[in-house]
């Protein structure tokens, strides 16, 4: 019986001093990946919106219908010049698409930017190519059908991946949807939670 | 009546448009092994099956009620790994005791379906697709399903090729992988089957 | 208990030579015992994450961290941990550095992280890991573990470098990112897909096998 207590009193020791190793790690790291996360975000955000520039930006959590999605809004002097939606869709090809569209005040797309995806290669991943995403540039939807065409709209899929295309294609246009929502309600009501991010 | 239809596309999509050995490439280890009879084959199936969706509801209970809740998911790997072996611990009690044929058959592999990357991989799928407990449990039984004709699959080509000739260099497992890089072709066909 | 395995342990060792000197430990590791293509394990990350020569480049250096820490931790245990409780205490220490490399990863090398994804968690079912602390580090000195560790960690990354070289050259037309062929070179797509990694790997094996055939027979004649 002496020699099992010994037994488990050792695993019990194991066990404590990995947990320590690695809550210890743990508390050491956390500053630092959620600094990597930012800097993405970042990242993300100057190269769809760029309106940016030095200007301040502010993360709105916003309700719409049963979705909420975080919009990083852009102001200088007062004057609002647009924001990045950051959007989410499993309907690719394999697991979730996380990308940011960036668009103006007055709804034009200004660019997008994928930060999560795991499409395949050489195909689905072509949408983060300018090539793919360009054609959304400039347009809003008073002038552009957000659908691929073989949905009926106006956007031209990526050659053998119409499924990673119609995904993206999709979110973006329920995300324009919500933003114009957005912009009806004043740009700042429906606010679940608001944080600065300053530059 | 659409989250049941959601629950048949999510086994679909899990048997055979990502399926976890030919499309996602988790499980190959005993995959290599065992698969040379299709009895032996069919028995190591269904153990990992059960673990594998006996495990997918305690790690996801886990994820939930502790990890989470506190925000010590860094804990997810040590706990999610330490539920599996036990598991397979009991299993392999239960099946000394009660199916003893089946144990001496499946010899040392059933002790190595713990570090069968798929009974882990899946749990940790399971949650990165944030499935809640429902879909989590269809999606790890057809895993299992998926794992079990991908490995019934490949025992049958493996029992034929036994008998076939070539250059000594492919002979065992490098044609193995190259039959297995033909199936997995085969299965890209499935892609665009179902619309998550 | 403790004390009579040690004057054990001492006759052993003055009676047997050195079995394992380190040139060994290495020939073993890189290429005789190679753990991919030799004994067969880690078949699943040397799949899943070669489609490029930097990822798998990224997943060796993970690995052989956590192969050369836990082969440590565990030969310096080893005195203590009681044979009936060895597999879970490996677990749990193997476990605890890929959790730590997990973390540090994602810290400091955030793109890398997101590219192996749910494959760096799983290093701990990486068969070779808990097969090297079973067969070596749990009976060998703390210095000829570390060694070991390393060797089979190389071992390990040549190998999936290896892969990732010949699926990037041929499906990205790059190596490392750097572009090989010019613009006008048709991807080979399929080599970056699920089927081509089988199939790299196959013809990896075959070849390992027909140079180690070689090799045996020119020792026969």
């Amino acid at each position: 019986m002496a020699a099992q207590k010994k037994d488990v009193l050792i695993l019990v020791l194991i066990a404590t001093f990995s947990g320590l190793l690695l809550s210890g790690t743990y508390i050491l790291t956390k500053k630092d990946i959620a600094k990597a996360k930012i800097e993405k975000q970042k990242k993300a955000l100057k190269a769809v919106m760029p309106f940016l520039g030095n200007n301040p930006y502010e993360k709105i959590v916003y309700k719409y219908q049963e979705n909420t999605i975080n919009i990083f809004t852009v102001t200088e002097n007062e004057n609002f010049l647009g924001a990045a939606l950051e959007l989410k869709t499993k309907k690719g090809y394999s697991g979730w698409i996380v990308f940011y569209l960036g668009v103006d005040a007055d709804g034009k797309v200004t660019g997008m930017y994928i930060t999560e995806s795991k499409e395949t290669p050489g195909l689905g991943d072509k949408a983060k190519d300018k090539k793919w995403w360009g054609q959304f540039v400039g347009k809003s939807k008073e002038d552009f059908i957000f659908k691929v065409e073989k949905d009926k709209g106006d956007v031209v899929s990526i050659t053998a991946s119409t499924i990673t295309s119609r995904a993206i294609t999709n979110a973006s246009d329920q995300g324009l949807d919500l933003y114009k929502d957005f912009l009806a309600n004043g740009a700042k009501t429906n606010v679940v939670e608001a944080q600065d991010g300053k530059k | 009546m659409d989250s049941f239809i959601y629950l048949i596309l999510i086994s679909i999509n899990a048997i055979f448009v990502s399926n976890i050995v030919f499309a996602q490439f988790l499980g190959i280890c005993p995959y290599m092994g065992v698969s040379k009879k299709i009895d032996t084959a069919l028995g190591m199936g269904m153990a990992v099956v059960f673990v594998m969706t006996l495990s997918n509801a305690i790690t996801y209970m886990i994820q939930i009620f502790i990890l989470e809740p506190y925000d010590i998911g860094f804990l997810k790997t040590i706990s999610f790994i330490l539920v599996i072996a036990s598991l397979v611990q009991f299993v392999e009690i239960f099946m000394k005791k009660k199916m003893n044929v089946l144990y001496q058959s499946l010899g040392i592999y059933l002790p190595l379906i713990t570090t069968n990357c798929a009974i882990l991989g899946v749990a940790l799928l399971a949650i990165q697709n944030e499935y809640n407990f429902i879909q989590s449990i269809v999606f790890s039984i057809s895993s299992g399903i998926g794992f079990i004709l991908a490995l019934v699959l490949f025992a049958g080509i493996r029992e034929r090729l036994e008998y076939a000739q070539m250059p000594a260099a492919l002979k065992g497992t490098p044609v193995a992988l190259v039959s297995a890089a033909i199936i997995s072709l085969a299965f890209m066909g499935f892609s665009g089957l179902v619309k998550l | 208990m403790v004390k009579n395995n040690e004057n054990d342990n001492e006759k052993t060792k003055a009676k047997t030579k050195d079995r394992d000197p380190l040139p060994k430990i290495y020939a073993d590791g890189l290429w005789n015992s190679n753990p991919v293509l030799i004994m067969l394990l880690g078949l699943c990350p040397a799949l899943a994450v070669t489609s490029s020569g930097l990822n798998g480049l990224a997943m060796g250096v993970a690995t052989i961290f956590v192969l050369v820490m836990a082969n440590l931790a565990v030969s310096i245990l080893r005195g203590i941990i009681p044979a009936k409780m060895r597999i879970p205490s490996f677990i749990v220490i193997i476990a605890t550095f890929v959790t730590v490399i997990d973390l540090l990863m994602e810290a400091y090398a955030n793109d890398l992280h997101g590219q192996l994804g749910i494959f760096i968690p799983l290093i701990v079912v990486n068969c070779i890991i808990l097969g090297r602390a079973e067969a070596f580090a749990y009976k060998k000195s703390v210095w000829k573990s570390f060694n070991d560790g390393l060797a089979m960690g190389v071992g390990f990354t040549l190998a999936l470098v290896a892969m990732g070289v010949i699926r990037e050259i041929f499906g990205n037309n790059s190596v490392f990112g750097y572009n090989i062929f010019g613009e006008d070179f048709n991807n080979v797509l399929f080599m970056i897909l699920p089927p081509g990694a089988f199939l790299t790997l196959g013809y990896l094996l075959a070849l390992s096998h027909y140079i180690n055939n070689k090799r045996a027979e020119r020792k026969k004649a």
